[in-house]
């Protein structure tokens, strides 16, 4: 199935016919139901919600609040009210490290990926100066997945929250979220990750992977910009003090005493997205039709084409795994040229001229990028409306580089 | 438009003004934060007039052909020709527009070495 035949519902690629996007991992196009979604919102249904009780206000409200039990539904949470909606998985994860930092205390330990994008490093890095806590980083190995042996050695009793990336936006591995789940547990520690690379690529179960926050990006799997969410199991949510307040995160107010709300609705302060959260909605229906088993079957069989036509490429140095089990469909490269290597804007800029819109640069990632010994890469990261077809032109494109700067 | 034509890849292989040296009288360093190239400018000047420019750094094709073209183009001039020296000067030399995207890029080096002299 490397072909998906979803291409005609996104518009983009009427707009764009001969456009081959390979850059999902920073962001994907969106299918007409999710923009008329938003449209129709806007046109037919829009007020603020939670707040009014006239009749668009209450059907606003009802349809923001549908899509959170969607979203519970979508993940395998135990209940709507372990959704709370952020505007991306930068913020989910920014709260998340403020829930779990009300309970952490000086000389705590957070075992963290050294290969997390930055948005699943820098709120980490910034508690433990604030708690002085302690940061051990978990490393990578050769092969270029999360080195398992580094995260044993690193986990102990003084271990108080695990955080990794589910699959990682560089190299592409898919980490052993259970086992991790089950040894981070055994310590007591809490487990964070990061699902912005794998909601949009397969079947997410919150129950089996047991963990007890996880961050979702809504831009990132074919949903609205500003939209996304962090899954908190209830028992750690119903407790804390939430990260933004204002309107909407408390149930009483005077000039002395603050009574929260209680949570989900604790966290999401001020008018959210609420169009956007809309346009999540009919983004999760439209997955859910799509299937999300589908979705990944699509994805490692185009892994499997892609990996097979990259190591036709003498000039390519790949980075992350070359085994094929357990890795997902974003490859990061650099191509040499006569001993030198090729800066990878150059790269992308001469990609560009093929209507191959690929990434260059650290990707977020500086300190996976300083564990690699580089400044930066090149990234092809695939989608659902990506076919073997625009495999073919990505690699014609990267042979173009290469024949581009090549001594004649 | 093709920027990678043969001006821009002979600046980028042979780059003029290529490798630090000792006793430069003006040095800067500029960062890119958009890819993080990095580059390092020292200029050389007598009388004000621009003796010579060096340059070293990581970068991409068009910042190293770029500040290539600046370096050959400010050699023996006035400093005012380099205070005065524009994208669309990097452009002429280069025979080719820079996308928008790129743009930064190919002021690395000419920012460098303008504020060298600030």
């Amino acid at each position: 199935m490397t072909n998906l035949g979803i291409n005609i519902d996104f518009p983009i690629f009427k707009h764009h016919p001969s456009l081959v996007f390979l850059d999902n991992a920073a962001t994907t196009q969106k299918p007409s139901v999710v923009i008329n979604a938003e449209k129709e919102f806007y046109e037919t249904t829009y007020a603020n919600i939670h707040r009014a009780t006239y009749d668009i206000a209450v059907q606003a409200t009802d349809l923001f609040e549908g899509v959170r039990s969607q979203a519970a539904d979508f993940i395998g949470a135990n209940a709507p009210g372990e959704i709370v909606f952020t505007r991306n998985a930068s913020e989910a994860l920014n709260l998340a490290a403020y829930v779990i930092g009300q309970s952490l205390t000086a000389g705590d330990e957070l075992l963290i990926s050294v290969a997390g994008h930055h948005s699943n490093v820098l709120p980490w890095m910034r508690l433990a100066q604030e708690k002085k806590a302690t940061i051990k980083w978990v490393e990578i190995t050769k092969e270029g997945r999360l080195d398992i042996d580094s995260f044993k050695k690193n986990l102990s009793a003084r271990t108080k929250v695990v955080v990794f990336e589910h699959v990682s936006n560089v190299l592409g591995y898919v980490n052993p979220v259970q086992d991790l789940s089950t040894m981070a547990h055994a310590v007591g520690a809490l487990v964070v990750v990061d699902a912005a690379q794998s909601s949009c690529r397969m079947p997410i179960n919150v129950q089996t992977l047991d963990v007890d926050f996880m961050a979702f990006s809504g831009h990132k799997m074919y949903g609205p910009t500003g939209s996304g969410f962090l899954y908190g199991k209830q028992v750690y949510l119903a407790s804390a003090e939430p990260l933004l307040v204002g309107g909407g995160t408390i149930k009483k107010v005077t000039r002395q005493t603050i009574e929260w709300e209680k949570s989900p609705w604790r966290f999401e302060a001020g008018t959210p997205d609420i169009a956007g959260v809309v346009g999540l909605g009919a983004c999760l229906t439209y997955l859910k039709k799509v299937g999300m088993g589908t979705m990944w079957q699509h994805d490692q069989e185009l892994t499997a084409y892609i990996a097979e036509q990259l190591a036709c490429l003498p000039f390519l140095k790949l980075y992350g795994p070359k085994v094929l089990q357990d890795r997902a469909a974003i490859f990061s490269f650099l191509i040499e040229v006569d001993g030198q290597t090729l800066h990878s804007h150059d790269v992308a800029e001469i990609c560009n001229k093929s209507g191959v819109a690929i990434r260059g640069g650290h990707h977020c990632a500086q300190l996976l990028m300083q564990a690699l010994g580089v400044e930066d890469v090149n990234r092809a990261s695939f989608g659902a409306y990506n076919t073997t077809e625009d495999v073919d032109v990505l690699v014609a494109a990267l042979n173009q580089a290469f024949d581009t700067f090549k001594k004649v | 438009m093709d920027i990678y034509r043969e001006q821009l890849l002979d600046h980028y292989r042979n780059p003029r003004g290529w490798g630090l040296k000792e006793g430069a009288d003006f040095t800067y360093e500029l960062y890119n934060q958009l890819c993080g190239d990095t580059l390092t400018v020292q200029l050389w000047v007598n009388n004000d007039s621009i003796a010579e420019m060096r340059f070293f750094g990581v970068g991409c094709a068009i910042s190293r052909a770029c500040t290539s073209l600046v370096a050959e183009s400010v050699k023996d001039k006035n400093i005012s020709h380099l205070q005065a020296m524009k994208l669309s000067d990097i452009e002429a030399l280069l025979g080719e527009k820079v996308s928008p995207g790129r743009i930064s890029c190919a002021l690395l080096g000419l920012s460098a070495a303008q504020h060298a002299l600030l």
